[in-house]
């Protein structure tokens, strides 16, 4: 059996794939839990039926992972797992974040369930206060070329998290990819070869961009 | 919605939702925008607006901050 101490640099990641919408985070987890192999971090991926809260409390009390990413729906309270049940509840037990960083992909939970945590003594948290959108095309996650752009600016702060990156550092870099592809999408916007059909298009992606990273905020025991 | 939530997300207006449904009618819907548990279409959203749901209503706060980036980007004083 694994000791305790062994997995205290370890990730926890909940997923499921039970919605259009989720299955997209879900996918997006596949590159976190390939870096993790890549840098021999150990990880517990709860995914689907086994994203709930009683495993969720159970692996955390058991593995004390340093690092909690959650992605899923959620609101101001709790963040959300399979079939849309809560997992991480604020003033329930959002005290397992003690001493931990947590990323969590959802909607709202950065509001007030970030702060509960950060009370707790969660040591780092970094989500979103308000709606997260993601605009899509394919019905595969694998070939969507629209929903990378969202894709990225998540994982550049996970994978940067898992390297030892601050909280601030993370969130500083997936700020700045949100611009890179922000800039991107302007290039297309704006060149005369683009139609009016795809710049119609590219406004909405820019503007979800936008307000992600616009949602996007985190909290720190160090700044 | 209540007078809460109104009052944190400022107030939209009339004109505001016009302008957004009057551009939503002229899309073709490949595209499909995740927001909370559901997905759209562009034809969806355009119900969403004039129905001024909750997502109609994210719909245009977003198309609203795309105003005020393209403004900026033309050097346009701040809306």
């Amino acid at each position: 059996m694994v000791s305790k101490t062994e997995w205290s640099s370890s990730v926890i990641i909940g997923r499921c794939s039970c919605d259009d919408i989720v299955k997209y985070p879900f996918y997006w987890s596949e590159e976190i839990i390939e870096e993790a192999n890549k840098i021999g971090r150990g990880f517990i991926d709860l995914k689907n039926e086994n994203f709930t809260e009683q495993k969720f409390s159970k692996h955390m009390a058991e593995h004390n992972p340093k690092f909690v990413f959650l992605n899923g729906h959620g609101n101001d309270f709790f963040a959300m797992g399979f079939n849309k049940q809560p997992v991480l509840i604020a003033n329930k037990n959002d005290y397992l974040l003690r001493g931990k960083i947590a990323h969590i992909i959802s909607c709202f939970t950065a509001k007030f369930l970030a702060q509960s945590a950060m009370d707790k003594g969660c040591e780092g948290y970094m989500g979103y206060k308000d709606y997260f959108y993601i605009w899509f095309i394919e019905e595969d996650p694998v070939k969507d070329i629209v929903a990378v752009m969202f894709q990225e600016a998540v994982n550049e702060a996970s994978k940067i998290l898992i390297n030892g990156g601050t909280i601030k550092e993370a969130f500083e870099k997936s700020q700045g990819v949100y611009d890179k592809r922000i800039n991107e999408c302007k290039g297309r916007y704006f060149s005369p070869r683009t139609s009016e059909e795809m710049r119609d298009n590219l406004q909405d992606i820019i503007s979800a961009l936008i307000q992600n990273k616009k949602n996007q905020i985190y909290f720190s025991v160090d700044s | 919605m209540s007078w809460r939530d109104k009052q944190k997300r400022g107030n939209i207006s009339d004109d505001e939702w016009k302008i957004v449904e009057e551009r939503l009618k002229t899309m073709p819907n490949k595209m499909k925008l995740g927001i909370l548990s559901n997905s759209y279409t562009k034809q969806d959203l355009l119900l969403e607006v004039q129905k001024k749901s909750d997502v109609g209503r994210a719909y245009v706060e977003m198309q609203m901050e795309f105003v005020r980036w393209l403004a900026k980007q033309s050097g346009v004083v701040q809306l």
